[in-house]
C-alpha cells in the first residue's frame, strides 16, 4: 500500500467518527433547543389561555390554526390528580395531507365549573426544517472541507516525495559491480537529504568492500599462481627420480593431480573475477559455427569414449562477442555436456540466429537447477568437476548480454543460450 | 644453443632454469625489463622464452617488439597468463612464434623449444631420429627402419611429444594437456590418452620398433631405451 494511501486511509479513520460524533451531538443539541423554545411558548399559551378563562369563562375561538390547535375534552372526575404534560404527536396537515410533527401540551382546566383536560399543540415542523437545514449545511462543509484536506495531502505528498521517488529510481540502478560511486541528487528536505547522504555513504562503502573482496580474489589468484607452477613443476621433477618406488611415485602422481586441480581452480576464479571486472570488453563480430565446430571436434576423443550420439544442426550465425569469452562458453557448455553425459547418451546441439542449444542426456542433478550456477554448486558428485564451469557460463552471459536458461526435464539436460536477450 | 629467460619470479625462473639446464641448453635469465631489453639487443640467442609481465617500466611485449626491430629473426616463444589473450595476440603479431600460458609443465616448454628450434635450422637437415625411428617434422611422416608408419595425427603429437621427452616420466595428465591444449582444464578424466599410447605402442612393435613406451606404475609414460 502506498504511503499516502496509509495515511489518508489512517486520517479517515480518526476524522470520520469524529465528523459523524459531531453531526449527531449536534443534532440532539438543536433538537432538545427546538424543543425547549416550543416548551416555553406553549407555556405561555397556556397562561394566555388560562388568563382568557379566568375573564371570560369559555376558551377562546381564534385558536384554531395549521400550526397550533387548541383541544378540548371533559375530564373523568376521578383524574384529578391529573398533571400537566408535555409530549410528541403528529397531526395531519389538511392542506398538504401530510402527517407532520407537533408539541403537545395537556393540561388540566377548570371551565364553567368542569375540569377540562386542554392540550394545545404545537406545530414544529419548521424548526425541526430549519434543524434539518443546519445539519445538512454543516455536513455538506465538512464534506468539502475534508475533500480538500485529502487533495491538498496528496499534491503536497506528490510534491514532498519527489525527491525520494528520485532517489528511488537511481537506486534501483544501482549494481555493486558498478564502477562509479552512487551520486544522488541534493534534496532540499532536510531528511531526504540525510538518506540519500546515508545511502550514498553506505553504498559506497560496500561498493568499496565488493571491490575490495574482488581485487583480493585477483591478487589472491595472481600470487597463488608462481607457486602452484613451481609445485607442479618440481613435483614432475621429481618424479623423474629412478630411485622412486611404485607407493612414492604413486603418491607423487597423486599429489600431482592435487596441484593441477588446484591450478585449474585458481585459474577459473581469475577468469571470473576478470570477467566481473569487465576485464574482457572488447568485442568484434564472431562465427560462432566454426567456432562449435571446432570445440566439438576437440572433444573428439571424450565422444568416442562414452559412445555417444551427436546430433547437430549448425545455422551460420555472426554475433559481437568477445572472442574468448565466446570460446570459453562454447567449451565449457560442450564439455559439460560431454563430461555429465552418460555411457551411450545423446548429445544435441543446435545454432540459429536466435539461440544456442546444448542438449545432452544425464542423471537429475542433486540440487536444484536454479542453484548450479553458484559458485562451487555441484550436478553430481560422480565426477570431480571443479563447481564452476556453470558460475563461469552465467558470469559471461550477464557480462555479454546473453540470456541463460537452464533445465533439466525427462533425464535431459539443456542449456540454452538465447542471443537476444 | 643459448637460450633467454625472461621471467621475474625467481623461483619459476630457477626451476625452468634448471630444468632447461638439464636438457643441456645455456640458460641466461632476466628478471625485470632493462635487463631483458639490453640483454636482448646486445647478445644473440636462439631463443628467447618472454613472460609479458615485467617489473621495470616495460612488459614482455616491449623487449619483444624492440628485439624483432633488430633481429626479425629471433625465436621467440611468449608466456602469459592464461587469460591475458590480448598480450598473446599482439605478441604473435610483432612476430613472436609461439605461446605458452601460466601455468605450464616443463616437458611442454621443452617440445615447444625444441619444435621451434627445428624449425629455425630449417637450413640442414632436422629429421628426429631415435634409433630405428625416424620422423621428418616438415612433412609429418613417420618411418622406422626406413620404412614409412601411418600415424593418427594425435598418436602422431604423442610420438613426437615422447621424442621431445624421452627417458622422462610423463604423467596422463601432461600429455593430455599437449594433445589438448588449454581447453584441457575442461576434462578431468584422461583415459583417452590410454588407447592413443596403446595403439602407438602396437604400430612400433609391429614393425619391428623396440618396446620404448612404457607404462610407469599407470600413473603416466615413460618414452625410453634404457632397460
Amino acid at each position: 500500500m502506498k504511503l499516502l494511501r496509509q495515511t489518508q486511509r489512517m486520517f479517515l479513520r480518526v476524522v470520520l467518527p469524529v465528523f459523524a460524533t459531531a453531526g449527531v451531538v449536534m443534532y440532539f443539541v438543536m433538537y432538545l433547543a427546538i424543543m425547549h423554545e416550543t416548551d416555553e411558548k406553549l407555556a405561555e399559551t397556556r397562561v394566555a389561555i388560562e388568563d382568557f378563562v379566568r375573564a371570560h369563562d369559555t376558551l377562546p375561538a381564534f385558536f384554531q390554526r395549521i400550526d397550533a390547535r387548541l383541544e378540548a375534552r371533559p375530564m373523568p372526575s376521578d383524574l384529578t390528580d391529573f398533571r400537566e404534560k408535555f409530549s410528541d404527536t403528529t397531526l395531519l396537515n389538511p392542506l398538504e395531507n401530510e402527517e407532520e410533527p407537533f408539541r403537545r401540551l395537556c393540561f388540566p382546566l377548570k371551565i364553567r365549573g368542569q375540569w377540562t383536560q386542554l392540550s394545545i399543540l404545537q406545530s414544529t415542523v419548521e424548526q425541526e426544517e430549519l434543524a434539518m437545514l443546519v445539519i445538512a449545511l454543516l455536513a455538506l462543509s465538512f464534506g468539502l472541507l475534508f475533500g480538500a484536506i485529502l487533495w491538498v495531502n496528496r499534491a503536497v505528498s506528490r510534491k514532498v516525495w519527489q525527491p525520494f521517488y528520485e532517489t528511488l529510481e537511481i537506486m534501483r540502478g544501482f549494481r555493486l559491480t558498478n564502477q562509479e560511486p552512487l551520486r544522488l541528487a541534493p534534496a532540499a528536505a532536510q531528511e531526504f537529504q540525510e538518506l540519500n547522504t546515508t545511502l550514498e555513504t553506505l553504498t559506497e562503502q560496500v561498493r568499496k568492500d565488493f571491490q575490495a573482496v574482488k581485487k583480493f580474489t585477483e591478487n589472491a589468484s595472481h600470487e597463488l599462481q608462481t607457486p602452484l607452477a613451481v609445485i607442479q613443476n618440481k613435483l614432475e621433477m621429481l618424479l623423474q627420480d629412478e630411485t622412486l618406488n611404485e607407493t612414492q611415485a604413486r603418491q607423487l602422481a597423486i599429489v600431482a593431480q592435487s596441484a593441477r586441480r588446484m591450478a585449474r581452480l585458481n585459474q577459473s576464479l581469475l577468469l571470473l573475477s576478470k570477467i566481473e571486472n569487465n576485464q574482457f570488453s572488447e568485442r568484434k563480430k564472431l562465427e560462432l559455427k566454426p567456432l562449435v565446430e571446432k570445440k566439438l571436434a576437440w572433444l573428439e576423443d571424450f565422444i568416442a569414449e562414452k559412445q555417444l550420439v551427436v546430433h547437430t544442426d549448425l545455422r551460420d550465425k555472426t554475433l559481437e562477442i568477445n572472442s574468448f569469452l565466446a570460446e570459453t562458453l562454447v567449451s565449457n557448455l560442450l564439455a559439460n555436456a560431454v563430461k555429465h553425459n552418460l555411457v551411450g547418451g545423446s548429445l544435441r546441439i543446435l545454432l540459429d540466429e536466435k539461440k544456442f542449444v546444448v542438449e545432452n542426456s544425464a542423471t537429475p542433478p542433486n540440487a536444484p537447477v536454479g542453484e548450479l550456477t553458484v559458485r562451487f554448486a555441484r550436478g553430481s558428485q560422480q565426477t570431480e568437476g571443479l563447481g564452476l564451469g556453470l558460475s563461469i557460463v552465467a558470469e559471461i552471459c550477464t557480462q555479454q548480454g546473453l540470456g541463460l536458461n537452464l533445465t533439466f526435464e525427462k533425464n535431459l539436460w539443456t542449456a540454452r543460450i538465447e542471443f537476444q536477450k | 644453443m643459448k637460450i633467454l629467460l625472461i621471467e621475474d619470479e625467481p623461483d619459476l625462473a630457477a626451476t625452468v632454469r634448471d630444468f632447461l639446464r638439464g636438457e643441456g641448453y645455456l640458460v641466461e635469465h632476466a628478471a625485470d625489463f632493462p635487463t631483458a631489453d639490453e640483454k636482448a639487443s646486445v647478445y644473440e640467442y636462439d631463443c628467447l622464452i618472454v613472460d609479458i609481465n615485467l617489473p621495470g617500466g616495460g612488459s614482455g611485449i616491449d623487449v619483444i617488439r624492440n628485439l624483432k626491430k633488430k633481429r626479425p629473426w629471433a625465436a621467440v616463444i611468449i608466456v602469459s597468463a592464461r587469460n591475458a589473450f590480448n598480450d598473446r595476440i599482439v605478441g604473435l603479431d610483432l612476430g613472436a612464434d609461439d605461446y605458452l600460458t601460466k601455468p605450464f609443465y616443463l616437458p611442454e616448454l621443452n617440445a615447444r623449444i625444441k619444435a621451434l628450434l627445428r624449425r629455425r635450422h630449417f637450413g640442414g637437415n632436422n629429421d628426429i631420429i631415435f634409433n630405428e625411428i625416424r620422423v621428418n617434422p616438415n612433412e609429418r611422416n613417420v618411418s622406422v627402419s626406413d620404412v614409412p608408419l601411418d600415424l593418427t595425427p594425435k598418436e602422431y603429437d604423442l610420438l613426437l611429444y615422447f621424442l621431445a621427452n624421452p627417458n622422462r616420466v610423463l604423467r596422463r595428465e601432461i600429455i593430455a594437456e599437449h594433445l589438448l591444449g588449454d581447453d584441457a582444464d575442461q576434462m578431468d578424466d584422461f583415459n583417452f590418452i590410454y588407447s592413443h599410447v596403446k595403439n602407438l605402442r602396437k604400430k612400433l612393435l609391429d614393425r619391428g620398433c623396440g618396446d620404448y613406451l612404457r607404462a610407469v606404475y599407470g600413473i603416466g609414460y615413460k618414452f625410453t631405451d634404457k632397460t
